[in-house]
């Protein structure tokens, strides 16, 4: 009677099977009533155990490989936005969520997932709210750049928003209102092709994100120039000479008694184009736009912000010549909410690269209002067309020199 | 289960209050003494022994006892339901030694060939009334001798916890003692008094301490279990 087995009997006062499997894993059958758990005391099997069983009360008895046909969702995305699911539950329930992997297993799997950012964001979402979440991290951090972590985590925390907003989260129901929804999320951010930016992810619709009956409303946005009367040390139209002492015709003879260069090879100046969110505690200073302009002259600098239902973007800075303290007033002044920001990242989208968006990756739309399909719908145009988020304005003029 | 069938508890409370011989059979703290002690009595005697390889048949007979300076013929339980027309309760009828095994064969015999010669001489027959209700927790195909077996030709197996018991214990605790008190593992198995005594300390020393005192090394996981039952 006292020897270590899970209770699943509790969920609905009938008969249950208990197998047992090797540490770390578990599998439920609700409509068998079968369980195969590890058996053994300490907290990781403890977890897989409650894990279970939390399935065993939340996730409705159903095929899953017929859910995805269904709903059009991967059997990964599925299955990581229902452990997900589960997580919430333990933490509603109050039952202890110690997670499964210790610190060694986690970082087996995070070198295992490296290259298979699908594979690592499922590890990451399927680790969310459990203590194994702290261990990815700490893995992740050793050995992800910092801004492929925050777009890592971007996308998870995305997920788990798009999780959390659906009704009956906690019920049978939550699984077609929360982990449906969340999957297709997952998809769309996380998609099967592989990164980000290929091919294939060119052809998601948004429609995969479930967002085909929600609309989503970004404010409308006017794009204005301003006058770009200051001109800094570069000019863009110019290019940068490099001498050497091969090549085919002279340009530099009058070098050949100081270091022999007296051919001369041109090439364009770095450029690029960074989108600065200038709404609420987002700020720009001409300083800031300066060193952005010196980093990369050929670089097109645009801010927006909006009020209500509409917004305006203003380019600020294009090939070396930048506007003044007025128009960067006038910058400010159009907006203290954030309205456009859809709009304006289809705008960067389609400018030169690298991209970068300066913001604190809160977007909204019509009356400043958030929503996860915003989110979404700004995360999508962030991977297809490789923009970078920074947090900072003042870390744009390194990102601009390294040209990512 | 068929719509056409009852549950194994009405069908056991109607059938022992109008069957002469009775065999209940399942896993221990099911209830069946429960339900061997409190089906309709119909105005019987109830009389209730628990037998052991070492039960002796003068225990369920009777014997002399010394009274002033003689003895005195007493009754057992056996011969005073039959008399009586009373019910007479056998617990772990399976554990019957040689001895009690042939008193019994006897006992539980069809009322027309029941019938036995006291020491004291006097011949008894069991009372149109009497019935006898046998538990054990094994088989009894296998653990019965099959002359045991043939006087019970009605013979329950209780597969669930009387719903009594369960209506005893704390809302919260109902579903998980359901279905843990049948457990097909043995070893998984948790007793209805188990849980019964679970929710008496429960509210005396705290669900911890309770879980710990009753269910041992199985305490975390049955508390996280009727956590995750009641969530939401």
């Amino acid at each position: 009677m006292n020897a270590i087995s899970p209770l699943p009997e509790a969920l609905d006062g009938r008969q249950w099977s208990i197998r047992k499997s090797p540490s770390g894993s578990g599998s439920i059958d609700t409509v068998a009533r079968q369980m195969a758990v590890p058996l053994g005391t300490d907290a990781a099997d403890r977890f897989v155990r409650n894990h279970e069983m939390a399935h065993g009360k939340i996730t409705p008895k159903v095929s899953s490989g017929k859910q995805c046909i269904k709903f059009g969702v991967s059997m990964l995305a599925l299955q990581c936005c229902e452990d997900l699911r589960v997580h919430h539950f333990l933490n509603a329930a109050g039952v202890e969520c110690t997670g499964s992997l210790q610190g060694h297993d986690m970082t087996r799997c995070v070198e295992s997932y490296l290259s298979h950012p699908r594979d690592l964001a499922a590890l990451v979402i399927s680790a969310l709210h459990t203590q194994d979440f702290s261990r990815v991290l700490a893995a992740l951090g050793e050995r992800l750049e910092v801004s492929a972590l925050n777009a890592l985590m971007a996308g998870v925390r995305l997920v788990d928003e798009r999780l959390e907003s659906g009704r009956g989260i906690y019920r049978p129901i939550g699984f077609r209102n929360c982990t449906i929804p969340a999957a297709k999320v997952f998809d769309a951010l996380f998609p099967e092709s592989g990164p980000a930016d290929s091919d294939e992810d060119k052809k998601v619709p948004l429609n995969r994100l479930g967002l085909e009956r929600r609309q989503v409303n970004w404010g409308s946005m006017t794009i204005t120039e301003l006058s770009l009367s200051q001109t800094r040390r570069c000019p863009a139209s110019s290019k940068i000479r490099t001498f050497t002492d091969e090549g085919a015709v002279m340009s530099a003879v009058y070098r050949l008694p100081v270091d022999g260069r007296i051919f001369s090879r041109s090439r364009a100046h770095k450029g690029g184009t960074v989108l600065i969110d200038l709404s609420g505690s987002m700020s720009l200073s001409l300083h800031d736009l300066d060193r952005i302009v010196i980093a990369a002259p050929a670089a097109t600098v645009a801010t927006y912000s909006g009020n209500r239902t509409s917004g305006t973007l203003h380019i600020v800075a294009r090939k070396g010549r930048v506007a003044n303290a007025d128009g960067l007033r006038l910058a400010r002044s159009s907006g203290s909410g954030n309205i456009v920001d859809g709009p304006a990242l289809q705008w960067l989208a389609q400018q030169q690269a690298p991209r970068l968006w300066v913001s604190d990756g809160y977007v909204t739309g019509k009356y400043d209002r958030s929503s996860i399909d915003l989110g979404a719908d700004a995360q999508i145009i962030c991977n297809k067309a490789k923009i970078r988020r920074v947090e900072k304005a003042q870390a744009v003029a390194d990102a601009l020199k390294r040209g990512t | 289960m068929a719509k056409d069938t009852l549950p194994v508890w009405d069908l056991v409370r109607t059938v022992v209050q109008h069957s002469r011989t009775t065999l209940l059979y399942g896993p221990p703290g099911t209830g069946k003494s429960f339900a061997a002690h409190t089906a309709d009595l119909g105005g019987r005697t109830l009389y209730s022994v628990t037998l052991t390889p070492d039960t002796p048949a003068a225990e369920l007979r009777g014997h002399y006892v010394p009274v002033g300076n003689e003895f005195k013929w007493q009754d057992g339980p056996a011969i005073r339901a039959w008399r009586e027309g009373g019910r007479l309760v056998i617990n772990e009828i399976d554990h019957a030694g040689g001895d009690a095994l042939s008193f019994l064969l006897n006992c539980l015999d069809s009322p027309e060939t029941a019938c036995l010669t006291l020491p004291t001489g006097e011949m008894v027959r069991p009372h149109h009334g009497f019935q006898a209700v046998s538990t054990m927790n094994g088989n009894p195909d296998q653990d019965l001798p099959a002359a045991l077996r043939d006087r019970f030709p009605v013979c329950i197996e209780t597969n669930e916890a009387h719903p009594a018991g369960i209506a005893s214990l704390p809302q919260d605790l109902q579903a998980a003692a359901k279905g843990s008190v049948v457990a097909s593992d043995p070893a998984r198995r948790v007793t209805l008094r188990a849980w019964l005594a679970f929710a008496g300390l429960r509210d005396r020393i705290g669900p911890e301490a309770a879980a710990q005192a009753v269910f041992q090394a199985r305490a975390k996981d049955v508390l996280d279990a009727l956590r995750i039952a009641a969530a939401c």
